[in-house]
């Protein structure tokens, strides 16, 4: 869901909170404040874009790992479809919106995915697939773990109201 | 939030209930569930001259949500059927197809009394979930008894074959990957290579199931109502199914409801290796601890299906419950998990 343009989230946010939440709300006062919260989002939502260097790093990785696939498919003598090699050039990422940055990264993610599914059906050719896989798997693992340090800690007891006294 | 037009529903419970001058003197939504839509109602009636006052609980499918796409009539159908085993369950009452009455399905259901635990992360060595140790201990013999039933029950003859027997050998898991593949597919991350890496290692690897099994699918502490340091009802049947019952024992395990080191208690309740000696002893089921390592990585693909899932109904415009959305926002966890078990299975071969 994060993945989605910010605009999006907010829109949804915000249909909720119009919606749902204020014809619910009976103080006068928290319901203009909570209107004002809405006015607020829509506001700024158009002005929000993901990090870029996040979504290029993202990119880096799945060439990475689409190299080490390729090297691995020449060694066996396996046929590869011609964007396997077609996107592992290197982008310029400067020249890009942060919408066309997050298409590229979603359609390498594709092609790696792919990858790896010829890996598997190739398997008895490869010599040790699994030691490639860990291989690409490590690759993947540094942005792995910056995303989850990315992740606040949550408070679901507090969505789900069980903490009444509050 | 009001299910529908108070004196509608009334006459139409009535009529169900076979009673008359039926009110409903209270009704909310509970709010501790994610998924399906639970409502409590409190209702008075009159039936063979007698003054009846009983608590029902209606669960309704909802719109969208974390486990679509939703069929209420299967935990109907699950929870009924086992009205017939030893597995303690709330009593069924009946099914309502019919999209007029409330818009949605729903099912109606005895309100059993007690309490449900909610399980959060809690660092403190010194945190308790349940405070008494004769309670605990009381529970988590319950806690046994009731999963080794389920694991024993005789899901032929309740009846419950409709959920799809998966045969012996490597079908158990086969079909579960196949499921939740699907399941990721149309949540729209079924192409991130790390999910790619994981299914095509659990098919590889698919273990042989000897026996097929009833399997509860979320059995936890959260998912049982409790009264006078006893179980009384297993609740949450949405992810019930047949396979291997290794699945529900490490569910149990999960991190996610353990109690924080030193203790370590599996589902606040006890520690890891007496719950599996006693699983073992009184269900006469053999645990393999690579079979508990290999359905760990099942489990965090099922948990990368449930939140994208829950992600993509709110991106999708599907519900206007933030629930969902909530859930989804911390994907990156469910992933973490993930890379962290399929490391360890690449790594170990």
């Amino acid at each position: 869901m994060l993945d989605m343009p910010f605009i999006r989230i907010i829109e949804g946010l915000n249909h909720t909170l119009e919606n749902v939440i204020a014809p619910e709300v009976e103080s006068t006062l928290a319901k203009g404040q909570l209107f004002a919260v809405v006015e607020i989002l829509k506001q700024i939502s158009g002005r929000f874009d993901h990090k870029h260097e996040l979504i290029v790093e993202d990119i880096q990785v799945s060439q990475q790992m689409l190299t080490t696939l390729i090297e691995t498919f020449t060694a066996a003598a396996i046929d590869i479809p011609d964007e396997f090699q077609a996107n592992t050039e290197t982008i310029d990422a400067t020249a890009m919106s942060g919408e066309q940055l997050r298409q590229q990264r979603d359609r390498l993610e594709i092609i790696v995915s792919a990858a790896l599914d010829l890996l598997n059906s190739h398997r008895a050719e490869i010599v040790d697939a699994q030691k490639v896989e860990h291989t690409v798997f490590m690759q993947l693992g540094k942005n792995l773990f910056r995303n989850m340090l990315l992740v606040s800690q949550h408070r679901f007891d507090k969505i789900s109201q069980l903490d009444k006294e509050d | 939030m009001a299910l529908a037009d108070n004196s509608r529903l009334a006459s139409y419970l009535a009529e169900k209930l076979g009673g008359s001058e039926l009110s409903i003197s209270k009704e909310w939504q509970n709010t501790e569930g994610w998924s399906m839509e639970t409502f409590s109602l409190d209702v008075e009636y009159t039936k063979g001259g007698n003054k009846i006052e009983q608590a029902i609980i209606l669960r309704r499918q909802p719109v969208s949500g974390l486990l679509e796409p939703y069929d209420v009539s299967i935990e109907y159908r699950i929870l009924s059927a086992l009205q017939a085993s030893k597995v303690i369950v709330p009593e069924t009452f009946w099914y309502e197809a019919d999209p007029a009455v409330l818009e949605r399905p729903f099912y109606v259901m005895e309100k059993v009394p007690g309490d449900v635990h909610f399980v959060t992360q809690n660092s403190d060595p010194d945190y308790r979930l349940i405070a008494d140790d004769d309670e605990r201990a009381s529970l988590a013999e319950d806690f046994i008894d009731n999963l080794v039933h389920i694991h024993q029950s005789d899901w032929k003859s309740l009846g419950l074959d409709f959920l799809g027997d998966p045969g012996p050998g490597k079908n158990s898991a086969l079909q579960q990957i196949d499921y939740w593949s699907d399941v990721i597919e149309r949540a729209g991350v079924r192409a991130k290579p790390l999910v790619t890496l994981a299914v095509n290692w659990l098919r590889t690897n698919a273990p042989e199931t000897d026996q097929v099994r009833l399997v509860h699918g979320d059995y936890r502490t959260g998912n049982f109502i409790y009264q006078h340091s006893h179980i009384t009802s297993i609740l949450d049947w949405e992810m019930t199914h047949l396979g291997d019952p290794h699945e529900d024992l490490v569910y149990v395990l999960g991190a996610l409801w353990r109690s924080p080191a030193p203790t370590d208690w599996v589902c606040h309740l006890l520690s890891e290796e007496d719950f599996l000696s006693k699983y073992e002893q009184r269900s006469g089921i053999s645990v393999d601890r690579d079979k508990l390592n290999y359905f760990q990585l099942l489990l965090d693909l099922k948990a990368v299906g449930i939140m994208a899932t829950a992600a993509n109904a709110f991106a999708q415009n599907k519900t206007e419950d933030l629930k969902p959305a909530a859930f989804g926002s911390i994907l990156d966890l469910a992933y973490a998990a993930l890379a962290q078990h399929l490391n360890e299975r690449l790594s170990s071969c």
